[in-house]
């Protein structure tokens, strides 16, 4: 298993297609919170948004820059295609903690924010969640589900504006709100942290969902 | 054959195969592999064999029946090639070898023999999308065999070689069978197929039908008619025109050969066996010497002479037991 974890994540830097994700979250991190000032969870509101659509593209990189052949191949070699699928949510999750890292530390470094332990605390949660249901619904519209690109990055970018504007569809509205709406309330982290491990069995749901939908075509 | 002192490695019953509401791609195929079998599946394109080929390695389940896989290690070898863009021959070797459970030296070194058998032209540093198809098949065929495998399934994996490396895969196919695995792959070549095999079937729109051991029968009858294009009805698939002729080989037991003669006679193809003082002398139709030299070559033999026999020679009875 960590042969594998390894080989995918080899072959994820190889084919360099984690890039285009990872860059356009810097670009997006230096436009939205260099030189800001106020409430840290102001900056992280942002963040947490750079940082679902970025595990999403990064998640579906992760899946369909391997041809389907190889896939074949390895899940041969390793014996189960669950296997090849939970490796695949452990690389995705590797890229989107390298980007939570830099979402965390930029705003604190480039900007005159007032940092507080809870305030960083609450925006390490809030972007975990993100980073889950980035990785959710990049899992639902990569090859496995979807096997047309065009059709996956039209779903993909609807149902992340659904996702951001209703409120009963995820728990990402109630993320941005919970960050957004100054004051705070005192048990803000603890509410950050239920929502994480809502998007945690979101994430689980949508593996064994993705996981389901590519064995049928089999 | 000795068929019933091995384990069946895969064991199918009345396996069917549809995608959707399509029409069936199998229909009630049985078929029985065991240890140390070579079994070649032949077909057309779209006969239903890469979809036979999924089932037995396990990447497709069938719609109805049942399947029996007794492998623990299993190779895979794909149709079409699956080249990483960026990564060389020998770092996904070594990421596939860990895979399989080889320390990171162990495959390294494993993955070395493989390409330097196969003749890796191009180099193993060399980004893969940058070689050839026939390299590239090279180093899908290495990852199949970093381990030993108890079940290798092969599809088409003749196609894209060059001709140099035939005579490699024959051997790697042997040596597969030899170390217990079972083999499965699929041609559309007969020479191919029967230098190889040491059972044949044919898939015809999702029907198999199994040949008989391409050895025993059949080309008892075709071995007298040179030249004739005309096939017995209901004989094995011989090819007449390949098998019409004969060669007659001289194998001499090298230092390290194994005592006593390993049953050339029932090898397919062979006519005939005769022990002499220091080897043996074997007859065997051309198309199946191949297969016959990769096998004494590995074993330890030394060849001494190999000549296409002028007159086929009638069948003798050491070819019965």
């Amino acid at each position: 298993m960590i042969a594998l974890y390894r080989y995918q994540l080899a072959s994820l830097v190889f084919s360099q297609r984690y890039l285009p994700p990872v860059l356009v979250f810097l670009v997006a991190l230096s436009v939205g919170t260099s030189s800001g000032a106020g409430p840290l969870l102001g900056a992280y509101a942002f963040c947490v948004i750079a940082v679902l659509g970025c595990a999403t593209w990064l998640t579906i990189a992760v899946v369909n820059h391997e041809d389907p052949t190889q896939r074949q191949v390895v899940t041969v070699t390793v014996g189960t295609a669950e296997r090849v699928l939970a490796a695949n949510v452990a690389t995705a999750l590797t890229g989107c903690s390298f980007m939570i890292v830099i979402g965390l530390g930029y705003p604190i470094l480039m900007g005159h924010y007032i940092v507080t332990a809870t305030a960083v605390a609450t925006g390490a949660l809030a972007q975990l969640a993100m980073a889950l249901l980035g990785m959710a619904l990049g899992l639902l519209t990569s090859r496995l589900v979807i096997p047309r690109l065009g059709v996956a990055v039209i779903v993909a970018v609807v149902v992340l504006l659904a996702m951001l504007l209703l409120p009963w569809l995820s728990p990402v509205r109630p993320l941005i709100q919970l960050l957004s709406d100054a004051p705070y309330p005192d048990d803000v982290a603890v509410r950050a942290a239920v929502l994480t491990c809502v998007s945690a069995v979101i994430l689980a749901a949508c593996s064994i969902a993705t996981h389901l939908v590519a064995r049928r075509g089999d | 054959m000795t068929d019933q002192g091995r384990p069946a490695t895969i064991r199918l019953d009345s396996v069917s195969k549809r995608y959707g509401r399509g029409e069936p791609v199998l229909t009630d195929v049985d078929l029985e592999v065991r240890a140390a079998d070579i079994l070649a599946v032949m077909g057309g394109n779209g006969s239903g064999k890469s979809t036979l080929l999924r089932i037995v390695a396990g990447l497709s389940s069938p719609s109805s029946g049942r399947l029996a896989r007794n492998a623990r290690v299993i190779g895979y070898v794909p149709d079409r090639i699956s080249s990483h863009e960026r990564m060389s021959a020998t770092t996904y070797l070594r990421h596939m070898g860990r895979m399989r459970g080889l320390s990171t030296s162990a495959a390294n070194r494993r993955a070395r023999d493989l390409l330097d058998r196969l003749a890796l032209v191009g180099g193993a540093e060399t980004p893969l999308r940058k070689l050839s198809k026939g390299n590239a098949q090279k180093v899908t065929l290495a990852q199949a065999l970093l381990v030993p495998p108890d079940l290798l399934v092969l599809d088409e994996p003749w196609a894209g070689l060059d001709v140099s490396v035939h005579g490699t895969l024959h051997e790697l196919m042997a040596e597969t069978a030899a170390h217990g695995g079972a083999v499965i792959f699929t041609d559309h070549r007969e020479s191919v197929v029967h230098s190889s095999a040491s059972k044949v079937c044919r898939i015809d729109r999702g029907r198999l039908t199994l040949n008989e051991n391409t050895g025993d029968t059949g080309n008892a009858g075709n071995a007298g008619n040179a030249g004739n294009a005309t096939r017995s009805p209901g004989a094995s698939s011989w090819e007449p025109g390949p098998l019409s002729e004969l060669m007659r080989i001289t194998l001499t037991a090298g230092p390290d050969a194994p005592s006593g003669t390993p049953g050339w006679a029932s090898m397919p193809g062979v006519v005939s066996a005769d022990p002499r003082d220091d080897g043996v002398e074997v007859l065997v139709h051309r198309g199946a010497h191949d297969r016959l030299l990769a096998t004494a070559i590995t074993g330890g033999w030394s060849v001494a002479h190999v000549a296409a026999e002028p007159q086929p020679a009638p069948r003798t009875p050491e070819r019965s037991r």
